[in-house]
Order: structure tokens, then C-alpha cells, then sequence
């Protein structure tokens, strides 16, 4: 549907003002007054705005197979054509990419929506789940009475997180609708205090493979193994993330304890990783939740989630994927 | 000041390594040595109460096993808290800024 209502505006956008043929009016009209009652009919997935063989606008109509029954010829005098698409399947998104929860996040008052990274597929054998942060995922933020986590198992999560979206800040709710790759599933809560033991931030979205693949973008490390490997002093690893893409380093300390700086305050990680850029920043805002994976083999080693101006900070991935026994939906 | 403060530190950590030798009537060499971990795990509860300190980390400085010590900023004040060695694993102190989650 709203591939569809993309494509409207993109046509009309391109015919642009001032010189809008009236022809193209009248089939965006035609199409607006029939096009939820087209959609209802047992066999059309979608309705669009086109041109005919002859230059002229026409209404189009999108069906499964040939032969749908009682399609019109014309509306409201725009003709119609009708053409056989197949399902349409939505792509599924790559890893290593933008991704956030619906819901937002309160902040000293205000409401901020949040972005952050994909880790990857992961599966129990039986169902498959898109990983990352706690944090990006359920978000974290505390109410005086003590609650650090806002959001809740069932809350939409989307890909692209609502910060990447662009009709308007946050996003519109038909870009929202558009962006749903699953389900806040399960997280692991922060516990907040200077003294606290904490080892994972992850959470876990229930997904589908048609709704979430198990490759980075052109241009990243590509798919993870499904074989993990302890983080290791002077292990050459990388990550692809929503905000710095691709990126290489090394691990430079590991059974790290650190406090991290949330918005709600500080808090005490153990067990960590400590990784370092290779000619630039390892991570930046927004890369949180990003897998990291040794440079060869792309075995996994850390689930990225925290970070200063000169280091990043990981959580040893057997630790996070041992929370729910699952493990790296990726290469054999 | 802060270098007088860790050779102090490297001094106290050496003296106790060799008193500790001696005690047991054999050489340093043939001590049975903490490992890093238990080493470090002392060594961050005492550290982590300072402010400033981040965090500490096992690490390799030239190679070798040492115990890294993230600070916010390296100040004098801090440094002098700060150990040159300890069970004869060298400390390194880097400055790393404070450490935040990473979403936007």
C-alpha cells in the first residue's frame, strides 16, 4: 500500500508545478476515491498512478495472477490497467544497519526518539530475532521511582529507527507503519549503580527472514559466522554500524570494568572489551548494537554499545547470545 | 609529580616483591606470581573509588601483560593515586574520555 502512495507523490513531484497535466489530477484523484475499494477485492495488492501506451495518465491496478474478476475499465473516466505483478514481498533489511524502537523516549522532560544499530540475526533453531542493545531496543531511561527501562516486550521495533526518518521529525506514522521488521521480544535490564555487575546490554525483537537478512550493506564485512570466538589482546576485528559503516580495530583490553554514561546516569559494566580504531574512531552515536567480528573470518567477538572520543566498549558476544541460548543466524 | 607518585608506587610494589622473596629464603624469580586477573580484580575495586578513574582493562604494553587504567583526564592529582606497577605488571594510564552508551 504505501509503496504505492510513495509512488503518487513521486509522480506528481516529477510532473511538479506550475504545469501539472490535468490528466495526471484526475487519475490521482480517481485513484484516491477507488483505490481503498480496489485493495478490498480478493486478488489486487495494489493500485498506482501510471502512463498508458499512449503518453496519457491512467489509474493502475496490481494483481496476483491474471483473469481477478469485476475490475472496472475506467474510473470516474480515467482509464484502467490492470497489471499482473505477483506478491509483492517487502526486501528483507540488511544487518549492520539503522534500527530503533517505535516508542520514544523521555528525557528531562521531553520526548526524543533514538537510533542505533542491528547486530544481526539470531535464531533458537525454531524462530528467528534481529539483535541489539537494551538500550536501543527498550531504550533506558529512569523514572524517580527507580524504573530504567521505558520500553516494553511487544513495542514495534523498525528499521530505520525513527531518527533516520525523513517526512518529518521522528517520522510520519506511515513511514513508522513501513519500517516494522518485528517485536521487542526480551531485554536484559540495566542495572543502575556505581557497584553494579553488569556484563550485556542486548535485547532481542522477534523478526521473520523476509523482514530481516543475514548481510551488512555492499561495502561492509557481509555475513557474520554462526561460530564465535573469545575477544582476544591484538585481534584485528570490525564492525559495520548505522553511523560510521565499516570500520577496523583492534582490541586493546579485555575483562575491562568501566562505567558507562547512559542519560539517566552511570553505571558499572565487568567482562568487557576494549577495542581501538585503526586510523580513525572505532564507533560514533548511533553504532550501538553493531556486531563485532574478527577482520578474517568474521567470527563474531563483541556486541558493541558503549564508547568514548578514543575507545569503544563491547560486550563479549558469548555472554549476550548465552542470555537466551541462541545463536548467530550467519555462515556456517 | 605524578611520575614521582608511580615510582614511589614501583618502589613500594619492588620492595614488597623482594621482602616477600627474601621471607621465603628463595629468589624473585622463582616466586609463584599472582596472575593478572586476580591482580587486577584487587586493583579496580581500590581504583574505580577514585574519581576520574573510568575503568581497567588487561592489556599488552610493548608486548607484555599489563593492566590498563582508563581516565576521564590525566591530571597530577589523579596520576598520583595511580600505581607504576603492581606484582610487577605494569600499569598504563590512558586517557579515554568518559565512556557513554552510543545511541543517538
Amino acid at each position: 500500500m504505501l509503496l504505492f502512495a510513495f509512488l503518487v507523490v513521486g509522480l506528481a513531484s516529477a510532473g511538479g508545478p506550475p504545469s501539472v497535466p490535468p490528466g495526471l489530477q484526475r487519475a490521482i484523484a480517481a485513484q484516491e476515491a477507488h483505490g481503498d475499494a480496489l485493495l478490498a477485492k480478493p486478488g489486487v495488492i495494489g493500485t498506482a498512478v501510471g502512463l498508458g501506451a499512449d503518453g496519457r495518465h491512467v489509474v493502475k491496478i496490481y494483481t496476483e495472477s491474471a483473469g481477478v474478476p469485476g475490475l472496472p475499465g475506467r474510473l470516474d473516466g480515467v482509464p484502467v490497467e490492470v497489471e499482473v505483478t505477483g506478491e509483492l514481498v517487502a526486501q528483507a533489511a540488511p544487518i549492520g544497519v539503522s534500527t530503533g524502537s517505535e516508542r520514544l523516549i523521555r528525557y528531562r522532560g521531553a520526548l526524543y526518539c533514538t537510533v542505533g544499530t542491528i547486530a544481526a540475526r539470531v535464531t533458537d533453531g525454531a524462530s528467528v530475532y534481529a539483535l541489539s542493545n537494551a538500550h536501543v531496543y527498550a531504550l533506558e531511561g529512569s523514572t524517580p521511582s527507580g524504573t530504567v527501562i521505558e520500553g516494553l516486550n511487544g513495542d514495534r521495533i523498525l528499521q530505520p529507527g525513527r531518527v533516520d526518518m525523513t517526512a518529518q521529525a521522528c517520522g510520519s506514522s506511515q513511514e513508522i507503519n513501513a519500517a516494522v521488521i518485528g517485536r521487542l521480544w526480551d531485554y536484559v535490564p540495566l542495572v543502575f549503580s556505581t557497584k553494579a555487575n553488569n556484563t550485556v546490554d542486548a535485547a532481542l525483537a522477534t523478526t521473520s527472514v523476509a523482514q530481516l537478512g543475514t548481510a551488512t550493506p555492499a561495502g561492509g564485512y557481509g555475513i557474520p559466522s554462526s561460530t564465535t570466538v573469545l575477544p582476544a589482546l591484538g585481534q584485528l576485528v570490525q564492525k559495520h554500524g548505522r553511523t560510521t559503516g565499516l570500520t577496523i580495530g583492534t582490541v586493546t583490553g579485555v575483562n575491562a570494568t568501566v562505567m558507562i554514561r547512559y542519560d539517566k546516569g552511570q553505571t558499572r559494566f565487568v567482562k568487557q572489551v576494549v577495542i581501538q580504531g585503526s586510523g580513525g574512531p572505532f564507533s560514533d552515536e548511533g553504532d550501538s548494537g553493531s556486531l563485532i567480528v574478527t577482520r578474517n573470518g568474521n567470527y563474531p567477538v563483541a556486541l558493541l554499545f558503549a564508547g568514548s572520543s578514543s575507545s569503544t566498549i563491547g560486550n563479549p558476544i558469548d555472554l549476550v547470545l548465552g542470555v537466551w541460548g541462541v545463536t548467530i543466524d550467519g555462515a556456517p | 609529580m605524578g611520575v614521582t607518585g608511580g615510582l614511589l608506587w614501583a618502589f613500594v610494589a619492588a620492595v614488597t616483591l623482594a621482602g616477600q622473596g627474601a621471607a621465603e629464603g628463595q629468589g624473585a624469580t622463582s616466586m609463584a606470581r599472582r596472575t593478572i586477573e586476580e591482580t587486577l580484580k584487587d586493583l579496580t575495586d581500590r581504583l574505580m573509588s577514585i574519581p576520574g578513574v573510568e575503568g581497567t582493562a588487561e592489556g599488552l604494553c610493548d608486548g607484555q601483560a599489563c593492566i590498563k587504567v582508563f581516565v576521564a583526564k590525566k591530571t597530577p592529582a589523579l596520576l598520583r593515586q595511580i600505581p607504576a606497577a603492581v606484582d610487577g605488571y605494569p600499569v598504563a594510564v590512558e586517557q579515554t574520555d568518559e565512556f557513554r552508551a552510543l545511541d543517538r
